[in-house]
């Protein structure tokens, strides 16, 4: 004899399967452990490099020194020291065999006339094409210079801003 | 016959719903509990960059049981350390002590992996760790830990290391200074001071360039002891020419008048022409002496705001003119260039490698 013993009406059935589905899926889809993070983990390493390099040119090798290379190499707009010294550090490690480190440096001041001029200071051999993957680091220099050349010298705040970047 | 059996009901659907939404709330949580449990297999990354930030920016520290609570942990035994860390202090980071660094490489006193696992690189799971330090300078390389596997975590940090002052006493400022007596005597004298005061609370502050006694080194170095002397020979001369008999050590403390005698060193501090290996006095002086005094000089009742004199004795054959400023004023270590090489910061790169 057919009767509806065990029968589920439509509706409810379907709306049971799919909460059941929406459940899987979901349950599934949570237990893979994804870590975004991991994507960034060199974009770090080149953070951290390049803000210790930018550091360490910033400091006098001793006490008897009044300046620090990165303020001279500004003070006198010598793009082939920024370039040489910053590669040199970025790219050294403990093993024999050196990094590849690539960048291209920025330096950005108030003028007297209180408008902001950015201008390139200093870049590595190979020049940015947009294509790369790079980061941005960025350090503050107290310099004493002209700017213009017909303006007194003074001391003012500089903002020197690298994107490097692996080759 | 058409009954409603097995039919379900709206309550059912709503429970049954509800039910199901908490389900998938505690189900999305649940990864979320492993994830310390299987942390080791993707934070290598994080935990070398954590030790790179330990070891580049932190100046360490002690254990609560330690015994000499003054001393950082470079000078305290092992068992008293309870964080590694080589900057020099919080506020200089990237500047590592070269006191710190010596001392954390140094194998015979930590050992591996147990002491750097505790105080390096923390964590409840073992890691495998290599930290390799190289200073540009000389090339130098210092490394501790094990061979690195093809994948690790891994941080690079660019540093410097602060090295010792020194001073050098040769024949051009023996004469400029009037350190050479006019007379021909048997006894000479040449007096060394130290201003601990004036060193820590004087025209240099920062950390970076400080002399900062007594965890610092001091070396003096005198050149050119016999080959100014008038009528010397060294072939003919020498060894019976010059004796360094004795070094004296006194405190005037800040505000007195008084000296105070200090105990003798109880170890080797003089490195006779160039020798590796120092030695006491009496010195038989070929032409250069070198004094190195450590941490354990000043270890000796040393107070920070007292001003320490080192006085050379020197016994000539035959009496001649010689180092000798008793008539003039005592030698002072100090920050002026002209006197004192300062301490240099030498770059250096560390790597951390952690699997």
């Amino acid at each position: 004899m057919v009767n509806t013993y065990g029968q589920l009406y439509t509706i409810e059935g379907i709306a049971a399967g799919l909460i059941m589905l929406l459940t899987a899926y979901i349950v599934v889809n949570s237990t893979s452990i994804y870590t975004p993070g991991d994507t960034h983990i060199s974009d770090m390493q080149l953070e951290v490099l390049g803000s210790d390099a930018l550091n360490m040119m910033n400091t006098a090798p001793n006490g008897s020194i009044a300046k620090s290379p990165l303020q001279t190499i500004i003070e006198h707009n010598d793009n082939a020291a920024f370039a040489a010294m910053f590669l040199n550090i970025v790219n050294n490690r403990t093993g024999n065999s050196p990094d590849s480190i690539q960048f291209v440096a920025n330096m950005t001041y108030v003028r007297p006339d209180y408008t902001i001029n950015s201008t390139p200071l200093s870049n590595s051999t190979r020049s940015l094409t947009g294509g790369e993957h790079a980061v941005h680091v960025s350090e503050w220099v107290i310099v004493e210079n002209k700017i213009p050349e017909s303006s007194v010298q003074r001391k003012r705040a500089e903002l020197v801003e690298v994107l490097l970047w692996r080759d | 016959m058409t009954d409603n059996s097995g039919v379900l009901s709206v309550d059912f659907l709503a429970g049954f719903t509800i039910f199901m939404i908490s389900f998938i709330w505690i189900a999305t949580m649940v990864p979320g509990l492993f994830i310390g449990l299987s942390a080791h297999t993707i934070d290598y990354d994080a935990v070398a960059y954590r030790t790179g930030v330990i070891l580049a920016e932190d100046p360490g520290a002690i254990g609560p049981n330690s015994n000499d609570e003054s001393s950082p942990w470079e000078f305290q035994p092992p068992e008293d350390v309870s964080r590694f860390g080589l900057a020099v202090s919080k506020e200089t980071p990237n500047i590592l002590d070269e006191n710190k660094v010596k001392r954390f490489f140094c194998s015979t006193v930590f050992s591996y992996p147990d002491d750097y696992q505790k105080k390096a690189i923390f964590g409840d799971y073992p890691y495998r760790f290599n930290i390799s330090l190289r200073t540009t300078s000389d090339n130098q390389f210092r490394s501790v830990g094990d061979i690195i596997p093809s994948e690790y975590g891994y941080i690079r940090r660019d540093v410097k290391i602060k090295g010792s002052s020194n001073a050098t006493i040769g024949d051009a400022m023996i004469k400029a200074r009037g350190y050479n007596n006019t007379e021909n005597v048997t006894w000479n004298q040449f007096s060394i001071m130290i201003n601990a005061f004036a060193l820590r609370s004087g025209s240099v502050r920062d950390p970076r360039y400080q002399i900062n006694l007594p965890n610092d080194k001091i070396i003096i170095n005198i050149t050119d002891l016999n080959t100014t002397r008038p009528n010397w020979n060294t072939l003919n001369d020498y060894p019976s020419g010059s004796t360094l008999t004795n070094v004296t050590f006194y405190q005037m403390s800040l505000g007195s008048t008084y000296l105070t005698p200090w105990p003798p060193i109880n170890g080797n501090f003089i490195y006779e022409d160039g020798n590796t290996i120092p030695v006491p006095p009496p010195v038989v002086v070929r032409n250069n002496i070198s004094m190195v005094f450590g941490p354990e000089f000043f270890a000796r009742g040393w107070d920070p705001t007292s001003t320490m004199y080192v006085n050379l004795t020197f016994n000539l054959t035959p009496p001649s003119q010689f180092l000798n400023n008793t008539l003039t004023a005592p030698f002072d270590y100090n920050y002026d260039p002209a006197n004192v090489t300062q301490p240099a910061l030498s770059d250096a790169v560390m790597e951390v490698a952690v699997w």
